[in-house]
C-alpha cells in the first residue's frame, strides 16, 4: 500500500502511475489521516520548508514506512531535519507536467538507510517511467536544466528577436517539438522565474540569472497560458 | 530579384550542400575552391545524399542527372563572374575570410548579394573589406544542409533591406524556414544549443548519470536526442570551440566553459568519433 499525502494534480498523478503498476494507492488529505502501516508514503503537500519539516516528522513518529518527500527546490536532506528517525527518508522530484510519474527522481539523504533506498527504488522502478538517481543537487536534473534555454530565448527577446523565430530556431535547428518559449507559458513565467532565482542564488551560475524581461513580464500579469498572455497570445 | 546563378566559394560539407540544395531548385552553382581535392569528395558527398532520395522514391535519376548537369566546379575565381548571389564557405577563419571575400567582390558585377555561411565571426566585422557593404549578410546554414529546414539570416550594420530581403527570396526558393538573427557571436541557434550541455557538464562533474539528463531532456522537450548525445555526435572538441567562442566573442560568462569539458577533450574523449565521449559508443 502506498499512501500520498496531498490532494492536488501531482498526487493523482503519481497514484495513477502506482495503480496502472498493479500497487494499491490512496490519496489522503494530511499526515493525521494515515492510520495503519504501508509500504511507502509520498508526501506531496504543498512544498514549504518548515510545514514540511514538521510533516515529516510526525510521520517519522508515527509510522515505520519509507517516506519519500516530493521536492522542486529544496534539498532532500532538509526534509528529514526533524524527524527523530532519519535513516526512513529520501526525497523525489517529479516534473511539473503531463510526464510526472514517467519521470521520477530519487535523492537520498546524509542519513537514508540503504535498504530504504533500495526498496523505494525498487517502488518507484515498477511505475515503469524512468527513475534518475540523483545526488543532494538544487533543484536535480529537471529544473537545473530544463529551464536555461527559456530563461536564454527571453533574453534573445528582449534584444528584438521574434518570439516565433527563437522558438523556430530549436523547432527546425534541432528538431524538437517543445520549444522553450512555448515550454516557459506553458509552465508558467511566474513559476519559471522562482525556478531561475532559486538557482542563481544557490549555485551563482550566470546561466541561471533570470532574464529582466521575465521579471518585467510577471510584475504586468503575463504569466503564460494560464492568464492568456505570456510570450504568446491565447484564447 | 532575379537569381539564376549562386557561386560557392569553399566546396566542403557546406559549401557542397549548399550548392546542392540550389541545384535541386534549378538554379546554375558554380562551387569553387582552392585546393582540387575538395571536389571529388564533396561530389561523393552530393552523390549519395540524392541516391538516398532515389532510394526513398522521391527523386527520380532523371531528376538527379538533371541536377548534377547544373552543377560546376573551379579553382579559377573569375568564374564566379556572372553569378547573382555568392555564398562564402571556407574555412572558418577571421583572415582566409576577409581575403576570400575581398577577391570575390573583385570579380563579381555590382549588384551581385555575397553571403557568408560563418557560424560565429562577426557579419560587420566581415563586411568591413568589402566596398560594397550594403550587399552583404550572413546566411548560416545548419549540417547536413540538404536534411536541415533552419537558416538564419544575419544583417550586418550596413546589410540592405533590399539585400536582406533578396535572401529571404532565395531562401523561400531553396524551402528553407528563416529565422533574422542578431549579429552577435553565436546568432540565435548557438546560443540556445550548448547551455544545456554546460551546465549538463556541472551535473556530471556533481555526479549525475549523463543518460538521466538525456532521457528527461528528451521527454520534457519532445526532442529525438539528448543534448549531451549531441556533444558526443559532434565532437566535445566542436562544443568546447563553440562555448569558448562565444564566452570571448560576446564576453559573455554563461557560456565560460565548463572544466569537465575541457577534461574530455583533453583526454581525447571527443565522442563517437573516437568511441568515447560523455558516453561510450
Ligand atoms: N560544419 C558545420 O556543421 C557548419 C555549420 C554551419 C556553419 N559552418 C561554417 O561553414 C563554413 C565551412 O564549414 P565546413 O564544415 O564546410 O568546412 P570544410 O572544412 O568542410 O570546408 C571548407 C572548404 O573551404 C576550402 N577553402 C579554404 N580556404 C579557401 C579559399 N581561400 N578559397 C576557396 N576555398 C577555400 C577548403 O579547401 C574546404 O574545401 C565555416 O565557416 C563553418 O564555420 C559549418
Amino acid at each position: 500500500m502506498i499512501y500520498i499525502i496531498g490532494n492536488n494534480l501531482k498526487s493523482i498523478l503519481l497514484r495513477n502511475a502506482a495503480l496502472k503498476a498493479g500497487l494499491d494507492a490512496d490519496i489522503c488529505e494530511s499526515v493525521n489521516d494515515i492510520q495503519e502501516e504501508c509500504d511507502l508514503i509520498i508526501l506531496n503537500t504543498e512544498e514549504d520548508l518548515e510545514s514540511r519539516q514538521a510533516e515529516v516528522a510526525v510521520l517519522a513518529e508515527k509510522t515505520s514506512a519509507p517516506i519519500a518527500a516530493t521536492i522542486s527546490l529544496n534539498y532532500a536532506c532538509a526534509m528529514a531535519k526533524n524527524a527523530t528517525d532519519k535513516s526512513r527518508i529520501v526525497a523525489i522530484r517529479t516534473m511539473e507536467d503531463e510526464y510526472i510519474g514517467e519521470y521520477i527522481e530519487l535523492t537520498k539523504t546524509f542519513d537514508t538507510d540503504e535498504s530504504v533506498y533500495a526498496k523505494v527504488l525498487e517502488i518507484l522502478k515498477s511505475f515503469n517511467g524512468r527513475v534518475a538517481e540523483v545526488p543532494d543537487i538544487i533543484g536535480g536534473i529537471f529544473y537545473r536544466i530544463m529551464f536555461l534555454n527559456s530563461n536564454m530565448s527571453a533574453y534573445l527577446v528582449s534584444e528584438g528577436v521574434t518570439v516565433t523565430d527563437v522558438d523556430n530556431s530549436m523547432r527546425y535547428g534541432a528538431n524538437i517539438k517543445r520549444p522553450s518559449l512555448q515550454i516557459a507559458d506553458e509552465i508558467g513565467l511566474d513559476r519559471v522565474l522562482e525556478i531561475l532565482t532559486v538557482l542563481y542564488h544557490e549555485t551563482g551560475r550566470p546561466a541561471y540569472r533570470p532574464c529582466p524581461l521575465l521579471k518585467q513580464m510577471v510584475n504586468a500579469g503575463r504569466l503564460g497560458k494560464k492568464t492568456g498572455q505570456g510570450f504568446y497570445t491565447y484564447d | 530579384m532575379e537569381f539564376k546563378k549562386i557561386g560557392i566559394v569553399g566546396t566542403g560539407l557546406m559549401g557542397g550542400g549548399i550548392a546542392q540544395v540550389c541545384a535541386q531548385v534549378g538554379y546554375e552553382t558554380v562551387s569553387f575552391d582552392v585546393n582540387e581535392a575538395a571536389f571529388e569528395r564533396t561530389k561523393g558527398l552530393i552523390q549519395g545524399s540524392m541516391d538516398k532520395m532515389v532510394a526513398k522514391g522521391k527523386f527520380t535519376q532523371e531528376f538527379v542527372n538533371e541536377v548534377l548537369g547544373r552543377m560546376s566546379y573551379t579553382t579559377d575565381i573569375t568564374k564566379l563572374a556572372d553569378c547573382d548571389i555568392v555564398v562564402e564557405a571556407v574555412f572558418e577563419n577571421l583572415d582566409i575570410k576577409l581575403n576570400v571575400l575581398k577577391q570575390v567582390e573583385e570579380v563579381v558585377s555590382e549588384k551581385c548579394l555575397i553571403f557568408t555561411n560563418t557560424s560565429a565571426l562577426s557579419i560587420t566585422t566581415l563586411s568591413t573589406v568589402l566596398k560594397h557593404r550594403g550587399r552583404f549578410m550572413g546566411t548560416h546554414f545548419f549540417a547536413p544542409v540538404p536534411a536541415m529546414k533552419l537558416l538564419e539570416l544575419v544583417p550586418g550594420l550596413d546589410t540592405t533591406d533590399e539585400t536582406y530581403e533578396g535572401a529571404v527570396q532565395w531562401a523561400q526558393s531553396i524551402k528553407k524556414i528563416t529565422i533574422k538573427a542578431p549579429d552577435t557571436c553565436g546568432f540565435i541557434t548557438n546560443r540556445l544549443f550548448p547551455l544545456p550541455q554546460n551546465e549538463g557538464a556541472e551535473l556530471l562533474a556533481l555526479g549525475v548519470d549523463p543518460y538521466d539528463i538525456d532521457a528527461a531532456w528528451i521527454m520534457f522537450n519532445q526532442a529525438p536526442v539528448g543534448t549531451l548525445s549531441i556533444v558526443d555526435t559532434g565532437g566535445s572538441h566542436t562544443t568546447l570551440g563553440c562555448l569558448t567562442s562565444i564566452y570571448e566573442g560576446n564576453e559573455d560568462d554563461r557560456y565560460r566553459p565548463h572544466p569537465y569539458i575541457k577534461r574530455l577533450v583533453s583526454a581525447g574523449r571527443l565522442g563517437v568519433k573516437t568511441g568515447q565521449g560523455i558516453f561510450k559508443w
